[in-house]
């Protein structure tokens, strides 16, 4: 049995073992999503509706995951399938080279996407632009 | 009775125990984690893979789809034109040798006369009427009706145009 989930750069394994919500392959969610705790979901079936954690949250759309007309809003988010809506990642986001996104994502700390991610829409970051300079 | 006898289920051997949430949650993690590495493994290799194709075997690749073409084309045997184009005709101008129907000289005018006989085709491959294959370009002017031109001193029919305002020129 495999203990190790997907290579991640920026998502924490241990955030991504915590997932307690899983759609799976084949199957179609039409509906939204929320919660005010700090878990996480994990899509690999269809997904039709938005994601929205209040403080926390970990958001992993597998490879064979479609998400569509969606917004997402999560600390972590680490996309593998396909997303079209709007991505807002309060701490970090994850793209990898499987991905597709097409919509507008928003991150506050960091990001990383993979040169073969296939992105359309804008990519924002929504921290403060001259902390450094200061 | 019958029935009675059905509702009777053997006892089994050992209750099955019951998975805790944890260990199916892993589990099904687990499970989740292994497809995943498998597709998206597979769909990166395919993104490179066209890319790598798009960016250096562009030329390679616009010939492979030509010779799939030429051969699916080949394979259905559509009617494709060619080129250049071969017309079969006899040589018409050529006289024939003496008919073979003649009777040769040697034959006795003793002989009973009898009916006569039928003549024969010749089918033998004689040179008269061998088919013989000339390019088109070597062919004169299409058969058909030729463009009349006048003689010397007639003067050619010039055609009339009429501007195309003359409809609504109040003008006579």
């Amino acid at each position: 049995m495999s203990h190790n989930p997907a290579s991640t750069r920026l998502v924490p394994a241990e955030r991504l073992s915590a997932i307690t919500s899983l759609i799976a392959e084949g199957a179609v969610f039409d509906g939204n999503f929320h919660t005010p705790r700090d878990q996480g979901i994990k899509v690999d079936g269809q997904l039709k509706g938005n994601i929205t954690f209040e403080t926390g949250g970990t958001l992993h759309v597998g490879a064979t995951g479609v998400i569509e007309n969606t917004r997402l809003e999560a600390d972590y988010v680490f996309i593998e399938g396909k997303v079209v809506g709007t991505v807002i990642a309060r701490k970090a986001l994850e793209i990898t080279g499987s991905a597709t996104l097409i919509g507008d994502a928003s991150y506050d700390e960091l990001i990383d996407m993979h040169p073969r991610a296939r992105v359309r829409g804008k990519i924002e970051y929504r921290g403060d632009i001259d902390a450094d300079h200061n | 009775m019958l029935w009675r006898k059905s509702a009777t289920l053997p006892p089994s051997a050992a209750p099955l125990p019951v998975p805790c949430g944890e260990a199916v949650r892993k589990a099904a993690l687990s499970a989740s984690w292994r497809r995943d590495k498998r597709v998206a493994q597979r769909r990166l290799a395919w993104r490179w893979t066209l890319w790598y194709l798009q960016r250096y075997h562009r030329q390679g690749l616009a010939l492979l789809a030509l010779a799939l073409a030429g051969a699916y084309l080949w394979g259905v045997r559509l009617p494709v034109p060619s080129w250049p184009r071969f017309e079969i005709f006899s040589r018409s101008t050529v006289q024939p040798e003496a008919p073979a129907t003649e009777a040769p000289p040697s034959q006795s005018p003793v002989a009973a006369p009898g009916p006569d006989p039928v003549a024969v085709p010749d089918l033998s491959d004689s040179p008269a009427e061998r088919l013989t294959l000339r390019p088109s370009w070597q062919l004169g002017p299409p058969p058909g009706p030729s463009i009349p031109r006048p003689a010397d001193g007639e003067p050619a029919d010039t055609l009339f145009l009429k501007p195309e305002t003359w409809l609504h020129s109040k003008e006579p």
